[in-house]
C-alpha cells in the first residue's frame, strides 16, 4: 500500500467509497476500501502476533474479514466502519486459530489454491489418465510451477485427522483377496513383509491394504486412490505416515501412531 | 546439479526430503512420482543415517530418467541388507535403485521414469 493511499483516510472518505462501491459494485472501491483499513487489520494482527504465527498470515486471514465486513456494512448505520469491521476481523483471526482442518497451519490463499489444485488435479486425471505432472497443474490453474507444488504441499498438510475416519465402506463387501485374486500370494507377500516389519500386524485393515497395492502391486499411488475410493493425496499422507510408523517402531517397539 | 549437504540428524532429513520433492516437480513427474521421491530419499536417508556423517544428496532435474542419489563418506561402509523393509520401500518407489559401494562411499542411486507429456 502506497502512503498516498492512506493519506486523507477519514470517515468522510470511506462513506463515499461505500456509497459508490453500492452504487456501481464496481471492484476498484472494494479494493480502494481494503487499502484504506488494512492498517487496522495489521494493528488487529499484531494482537495475536505472539501465538507462534506468522503477522503476514494472519493479516491476510484479517483480511478475509475485512472483506466480509465490506461486503455487509449497512450505510444507514450510526457507527464507525471501522468500529464494525473489528469484530469480523477478529472472528476471522481467531476462526483461524482454531480452525481444525488444517494439521499445519496454512496460508488460507495457499488453502484456497489447493483446493482449486484438488479439482484441477481431478480433471486431468481424468483427461490423461495418469497424475499429472506440475507443468501441467502450473498450466491448467494459470500459476507458476513453483505455486503449484506450494499449493500440492500445503494440500498434503490438509486434515491428518481425518486419516483416521474411514473413507467409503471398506467392508462393502468384496474382501481383499477377492479385489485381487490371489488370496494365497497375498498372504505370502503380507507375510513377508511383517517378517521385515512387524508392525505391520499392527496397521488396520485399509493401511495393509495400501502398502501392499502400493509395494507388492506396484500400483500407483493414482491407482490406489481410484481402487479404494479416495483421493491421491489421502493415499499419499497415508503412506508417508505408515511408513514413518514402521520405522519407528524398528527402532523403537512401543513407538506408536 | 544440485548438491545438498546436511548434518547426520534425523530433523536434517526434512530438508532434504522438501529439497528433493522441489528438484523432483521441476523434472517433469508426475505428482505421484514426486511423492515416490520424497519417500524413497527420506527412506534412503534414514539407512545413511547410521553411518553418523553428513548426508549428501545430489539430484539432477534434468536427467531423464530422472536420477537422485544420497550418499554418505564413510569408510566402514553402510549395511543395507536385500530383505530390509528399507530396501523394499525403495525398489516400490522407485523405477530403479541401485546401492553403490565404492571406498569410503555408500551412494544410493534412485531412479523414476518420466511420463511422455503432451504439453
Amino acid at each position: 500500500m502506497s502512503s498516498e493511499a492512506t493519506r486523507g483516510y477519514d470517515r468522510d472518505d470511506t462513506r463515499e467509497l461505500f456509497r459508490l462501491l453500492r452504487e456501481t459494485g464496481d471492484e476498484q472501491y472494494r479494493e480502494r476500501l481494503s487499502e484504506l483499513h488494512l492498517p487496522l487489520v495489521r494493528y488487529l494482527a499484531k494482537r495475536f502476533a505472539d501465538r507462534g504465527e506468522p503477522l503476514e498470515d494472519l493479516v491476510q486471514v484479517g483480511s478475509v474479514g475485512l472483506m466480509k465486513a465490506i461486503d455487509r456494512f449497512d450505510l444507514e448505520r450510526e457507527v464507525k466502519f471501522s468500529t464494525y469491521a473489528t469484530p469480523t476481523i477478529v472472528g476471522e483471526i481467531k476462526r483461524y486459530f482454531r480452525d481444525s482442518g488444517w494439521s499445519v497451519r496454512v496460508p488460507r490463499r495457499l488453502q484456497e489454491l489447493s483446493l482449486r489444485l484438488g479439482k484441477a488435479t481431478a480433471r486431468l486425471r481424468q483427461e490423461l489418465g495418469r497424475a499429472p505432472t506440475v507443468a501441467e497443474l502450473a498450466a491448467e490453474l494459470g500459476v507458476t510451477e513453483d505455486e503449484a507444488i506450494e499449493a500440492y504441499d500445503a494440500s498434503l498438510a490438509y486434515s491428518t485427522g481425518s486419516l483416521d475416519a474411514k473413507v467409503g465402506t471398506s467392508e462393502d463387501g468384496a474382501t481383499l483377496g477377492e479385489m485381487l485374486g490371489d488370496e494365497d500370494a497375498r498372504l505370502d507377500q503380507m507375510e513377508y513383509f511383517a517378517s521385515i516389519a512387524p508392525a505391520v500386524a499392527d496397521l488396520d485393515e485399509r493401511e495393509q491394504r495400501i502398502l501392499y497395492l502400493r509395494f507388492f502391486q506396484a500400483m500407483t499411488q493414482s491407482q490406489i486412490a481410484e481402487e479404494l475410493g479416495i483421493s491421491q493425496m489421502h493415499v499419499s499422507r497415508q503412506l508417508t505416515r505408515t511408513l514413518r510408523f514402521l520405522r519407528a517402531r524398528q527402532d523403537d517397539p512401543d513407538a506408536t501412531f | 546439479m544440485i548438491s545438498l549437504t546436511v548434518p547426520a540428524e534425523p530433523s536434517a532429513l526434512a530438508v532434504i526430503r522438501a529439497t528433493a520433492g522441489s528438484i523432483a516437480a521441476r523434472a517433469s513427474l508426475t505428482l505421484d512420482q514426486i511423492d515416490d521421491v520424497r519417500m524413497a530419499v527420506e527412506e534412503a536417508g534414514v539407512v545413511l543415517l547410521a553411518a553418523g556423517v553428513p548426508i549428501t544428496m545430489t539430484a539432477d532435474p534434468t536427467s531423464s530418467p530422472f536420477r537422485i542419489e544420497v550418499s554418505v563418506q564413510s569408510a566402514d561402509g553402510v549395511e543395507m541388507g536385500r530383505d530390509t523393509l528399507a530396501w523394499v520401500i525403495l525398489q516400490g518407489m522407485t523405477d530403479h535403485v541401485d546401492l553403490q559401494q565404492s571406498t569410503g562411499q555408500t551412494t544410493v542411486v534412485m531412479q523414476f521414469q518420466q511420463v511422455a507429456t503432451a504439453r
